[in-house]
């Protein structure tokens, strides 16, 4: 189910009516909750229920049995014993058949007669985003830094929570389980969830999908029949895309989340405005890109051992959540791409205060850092996008080719400066259109919300394309 | 800040749930017509025929039509 569709609007009107008798007895909307996020999940696949409530009931064991021990050898072992069962799930769901066809490869090649069958494991919805939630927990319980949670309901709520259950933004227990121990707020915000989900679907349903059905998928899927200005502009065009489909399924979540009285983190924050590579990696997907430094990236040291171990670090950490994406030579470049990125970077950094750190300060400066920076993120989308490494390779070998003819329409390119042009609007707009309209009856937010839902719908492509992290 | 109470919203959503759908004839008759309501599908698109309320529908959508199939001038 997703959320621009009928199915979801009746779906949020079921959940908001049992929310209402029920927000006079503390808790017992957080069961509701719980079988309304499972019903949610359902709809893709009920099967991958036992799955979520599997992951669920570790981490709620993982979590009092780290409470428990007294000794932190003990406390390390269990912790590093449910997360290695969070990790094989999630690595047998994603990389099982790759994995396998690798082995054959080797028995093929070894001439042994034996291949193993190959199963076609079906990805679910949503696992490396619920598998990163329960480890969160869990190593969070391990440092101190979130106190155990003895509530079942509780955990198996926070990680199966629908708003974010699917593509995020991963919330940390420490921001989520205390929200759930308190009472159910009496109020809850109006304009900014709904100025937050219009947008979401408005970038979601007209912009990110006109540019992948007219622009994207046709030059990436045969970028030879294309001229290097279209392969260009397809390359923007991706870029808009994918932080148009991503950031909109986060803003629902986030404003979805409000109107029934939680706070999720900020997700996005303008990304394309970022200065440096690692300005990029604290504006995008921020709530994945910061559990990468807490849960990866420092525990193997971060910079707290010289130059090269931090390179080493930085290293690793990019090509891990490369390879996360998928079992893929192209998102292993990409993620190389933005490793060496930020390893260049960190060098340059003892230039700073030189007369090239002065020149980056500058205005013209900031210009072509800023320039630079995003060319070099839709360089790695391209890596991301494309089918195969082979297509990467005549995506970008081909650049140079004479035909420049343009056979992309005004209105594809007029919604990717739309798009980009977004990133460039003041920070908390919604607040202030909100600020501006606080004194408007509540109906007329309910009238905006109808004709805005409807006027997307019209404006949008026949059809609903699912989000682009579904797949991860 | 515009606050609600979790009564209030349910009110205002179907407020806003109707103006949705009397704005949305032509989609909300595809979908029942998709779910197995083939003649709730024909009497909503008829109900949005009569009261001109699915004009607007139409006009966007059509526009929208119109600039996806519209080219640079030279393009093949």
């Amino acid at each position: 189910m997703l959320f621009p569709t009928l199915d979801f609007l009746i779906f949020f009107f079921v959940v908001v009516a049992l929310a209402i008798p029920l927000a006079g007895y503390g808790r017992a909307r957080n069961p509701m909750l719980v079988v309304a996020s499972y019903w949610f999940y359902a709809q893709w696949n009920w099967r991958f229920c036992f799955l979520l409530a599997g992951s669920s009931v570790l981490t709620y064991l993982g979590g009092l049995g780290v409470a428990a021990m007294a000794s932190d050898r003990g406390r390390r072992a269990i912790v590093g014993l449910t997360v290695t069962v969070h990790l094989v799930l999630l690595a047998f769901f994603k990389y099982y058949d790759f994995l396998i066809e690798g082995v054959n490869r080797v028995l093929v090649g070894a001439r042994t007669g034996m291949e193993i069958p190959l199963v076609e494991v079906i990805l679910p919805v949503g696992i490396s985003f619920f598998t990163f939630h329960g480890i969160s927990y869990l190593v969070d319980v391990y440092r101190g830094d979130v106190a155990v949670c003895r509530r079942l309901d509780d955990i198996l709520l926070y990680l199966s929570f629908f708003p974010q259950l699917v593509a995020g933004p991963i919330v940390r227990s420490s921001f989520f389980l205390p929200q759930l121990s308190q009472p159910v707020p009496a109020t809850v915000p109006l304009a900014e969830p709904v100025l937050l989900i219009l947008g979401g679907l408005f970038k979601k349903v007209v912009i990110a999908n006109y540019i992948a059905t007219d622009l994207v998928d046709p030059v990436f899927f045969d970028p030879g029949r294309y001229g290097v200005l279209d392969r260009l502009l397809a390359a923007y065009g991706y870029a808009v895309q994918i932080y148009c489909d991503f950031s909109a399924y986060t803003d629902i979540a986030i404003g979805l989340a409000a109107l029934l009285g939680y706070r999720f983190p900020l997700n996005f924050d303008q990304p394309y405005r970022a200065h440096s590579l690692r300005e990029f990696w604290r504006r995008w997907h921020i709530s994945l890109s910061s559990w990468l430094r807490d849960y990866l990236y420092r525990p193997l040291g971060g910079n707290r051992g010289g130059s090269w171990f931090t390179a080493r670090n930085l290293a690793i950490t990019m090509l891990l959540g490369g390879i996360w994406h998928g079992a893929a030579l192209k998102f292993v470049a990409w993620g190389a791409l933005h490793g060496v990125g930020l390893i260049v970077e960190r060098w340059l950094g003892r230039w700073s205060d030189t007369g090239l750190g002065r020149f980056t300060r500058s205005r013209l400066g900031r210009v072509l850092c800023l320039l630079l920076v995003f060319h070099i993120v839709c360089l790695s989308w391209v890596l991301f996008r494309a089918a195969n490494f082979d297509t990467v390779v005549v995506y970008l070998t081909q650049m140079s080719t004479e035909d420049t003819e343009l056979r992309i329409a005004p209105l594809t390119g007029f919604l990717v400066v739309f798009g980009l042009a977004l990133n460039a609007v003041p920070r908390q707009m919604a607040g202030r259109l909100a600020a501006c309209a606080v004194s408007w009856p509540k109906w007329a937010w309910a009238v905006l919300a109808g004709v805005g839902i409807a006027a997307i719908d019209a404006l949008g492509p026949d059809g609903v394309a699912p989000f682009i992290y579904f797949q991860f | 800040m515009v606050n609600i109470t979790p009564r209030g919203l349910l009110a205002q959503y179907l407020i806003g749930a109707a103006v949705a759908a009397a704005l949305g004839t032509v989609p909300l008759a595809a979908w029942l017509d998709n779910a197995g309501f083939p003649d709730l599908a024909v009497s909503v698109q008829a109900a949005g025929a009569t009261t001109g309320f699915d004009r607007p529908y139409k006009w966007l959508h059509e526009a929208m039509k119109t600039a996806e199939t519209a080219q640079f001038p030279g393009s093949r």
